[in-house]
């Protein structure tokens, strides 16, 4: 007999974790859903290495199971490839869900942010003010896609 | 030896073969030729030279003729060389020579430089004969070194004011976003918060931009020499630099005089010293800078107790902006980038030792105890 998906879309925490050194972005996105979807809550994170420490519950604010992260490139200490490189080489980190969140429009960074098996690649210059896409995006995340234990 | 040119049964027919004037146009075209010119034999033994290319391989005239082509080249070459020139013997045909490949040519006074073939075999009565055209493209592959360097810069610059100018000012625009929506909900108390991350990122674009163009100045080095020693230069910067309580820097330096470009190694070793003592995690700490001259070079080392630099995070400490935080950016972040390219620019060399230790860093600074006066060609 097959096991059955028994999680619920709804039932993974409610959370955006951003991992972004401009704590503008972590703010735009919190406005943007206490609008739009206030259940969904946002964690902050300055860099990697931060975001890492905050997905093991080694940070003052813990989020061991976001819906999605999202994710800046340019960061000190830890940056964004050198995050991903290091989720994606831990069994217990791999699955997350990583959406880039960057200003960075170089092709050579979108390549190789798919190459880490990003679900997505947001530019901050096209998300708009109101973040209306970004918004929908993040509640049919929660609403509908089954996300990995 | 005297110069032989061959018979001119190379030119069209109707031309009567040994033909006095066509013999004399012949040497005149050939002695004065833009190209180095050697003519050769299917044996390898050069019959001709002109003026050019003995110049190019700093031979006399007599010196060249007679012998074989094969001292013209580098030792490691001429195993092979009789065996390509029979290849070529089987295919007799106009063409440049060693197409992709690196050629290189070896003067008498054994230095080695970077030449471009071009092949135009003839016969005449006495044989086959091929006649090389010669370039040194010494002065070519340096500008294209230049050129490759300068638009590597270029393009990092590109990065840097589309990714780090932009970033501050996408924030100031989403900060009045923030005001607009707060002040139509009525909630006054982040406004002025707000507006004062606004006018911190109007200082840092403009701190950023006053920074970039320090750094693109770094490149460009007006080369004055001045004597001076690298324990006065180390205790000049000392006298000025602001070191917090708690900070100790120790010098250990050479007094040796020397003639250096001392403005931009002064801005090199101040901006080194400064980054230890700002990225020191601790409230004290000590820097120590060993400076000596070696050779033809000045070994400075500056060795700081600091946090260190994480393995990973070691290649990109010399690219703009790499260390730092969005907040903080435009406070500093192009030191170690600027120190570099001073560095690199005026013939030296900026690296990072690598650590044995788990705390401290040492970046290792070597400059020219000799200018070298080519390197602004």
């Amino acid at each position: 007999m097959h096991d059955t998906l028994t999680q619920a879309p709804h039932t993974r925490e409610p959370r955006i974790l951003i991992i972004d050194d401009d704590d503008i972005y972590s703010e735009l996105v919190e406005r943007a859903l206490r609008k739009a979807a206030p259940d969904i809550s946002v964690v902050a994170a300055e860099d990697g290495q931060e975001g890492i420490d905050v997905l093991t519950g080694r940070a003052a604010n813990p989020c061991e199971k976001p819906l999605v992260i999202l994710l800046d490139i340019n960061m000190p200490r830890m940056n964004g490839f050198e995050f991903l490189k290091e989720i994606r080489a831990k069994p217990e980190l791999r699955n997350h869900v990583v959406f880039m969140f960057t200003t960075s429009e170089a092709e050579e960074d979108r390549d190789r942010a798919y190459d880490f098996g990003v679900a997505g690649y947001i530019a901050k210059s096209r998300v708009g003010p109101q973040m209306a896409g970004m918004t929908e995006l993040l509640k049919s995340y929660a609403s509908t896609v089954i996300l990995p234990g | 030896m005297n110069q032989h040119f061959p018979p001119l049964s190379v030119v069209p027919s109707e031309l009567a073969p040994g033909a006095g004037e066509e013999d004399e146009a012949f040497t005149l075209i050939f002695n004065n030729s833009p190209y180095g010119k050697i003519i050769i034999g299917e044996d390898g033994i050069i019959s001709a030279v002109n003026d050019l290319a003995v110049k190019l391989f700093g031979y006399e005239k007599a010196e060249l003729i007679g012998t074989s082509i094969d001292q013209l080249l580098p030792e490691r070459y001429r195993h092979d060389h009789a065996s390509k020139r029979a290849q070529y013997g089987e295919d007799r045909s106009a063409r440049v020579m060693g197409q992709g490949r690196d050629l290189t040519g070896l003067r008498k006074d054994g230095v080695e430089f970077p030449l471009e073939i071009g092949l135009t075999p003839f016969t005449t009565s006495e044989g086959p004969m091929t006649c090389a055209a010669i370039v040194d493209i010494t002065e070519r592959q340096r500008t294209e070194r230049r050129l490759r360097e300068v638009n590597a810069q270029l393009e990092e610059f590109t990065y840097v004011a589309s990714h780090d100018l932009r970033s501050p000012i996408r924030g100031i625009s989403n900060l009045i976003e923030f005001i607009r929506e707060d002040f139509e909900d009525g909630q006054l108390d982040g406004v002025l918060k707000n507006i004062d991350r606004m006018e911190a990122r109007v200082h840092s674009v403009e701190k950023l931009i006053d920074d970039l163009l320090t750094y693109a100045r770094a490149g460009n080095r007006a080369v004055q020499l001045e004597p001076t020693s690298l324990s006065e230069i180390l205790s000049d910067i000392i006298a000025i630099e602001d070191i917090p309580d708690g900070f100790a820097v120790k010098v250990e330096a050479s007094d040796e005089p020397f003639d250096a470009a001392r403005t931009p190694l002064t801005t090199v070793l101040r901006n080194l010293i400064s980054n230890a003592i700002k990225h020191h995690d601790r409230d004290e700490g000590t820097v120590t800078v060993t400076a000596r001259l070696q050779d033809n070079q000045a070994l400075i080392d500056i060795a700081d107790d600091g946090p260190g630099i994480p393995e990973n995070a070691r290649e990109r400490v010399f690219r703009l902006f790499q260390t730092l935080k969005a907040s903080e950016r435009g406070s500093s972040g192009l030191g170690l980038a600027v120190a570099q390219r001073l560095a690199t620019g005026h013939g030296g060399q900026l690296d990072l030792v690598p650590s044995i230790t788990e705390r401290g860093t040492t970046f290792r600074l070597t400059w020219p105890r000799f200018t070298r006066t080519d390197l602004n060609a």
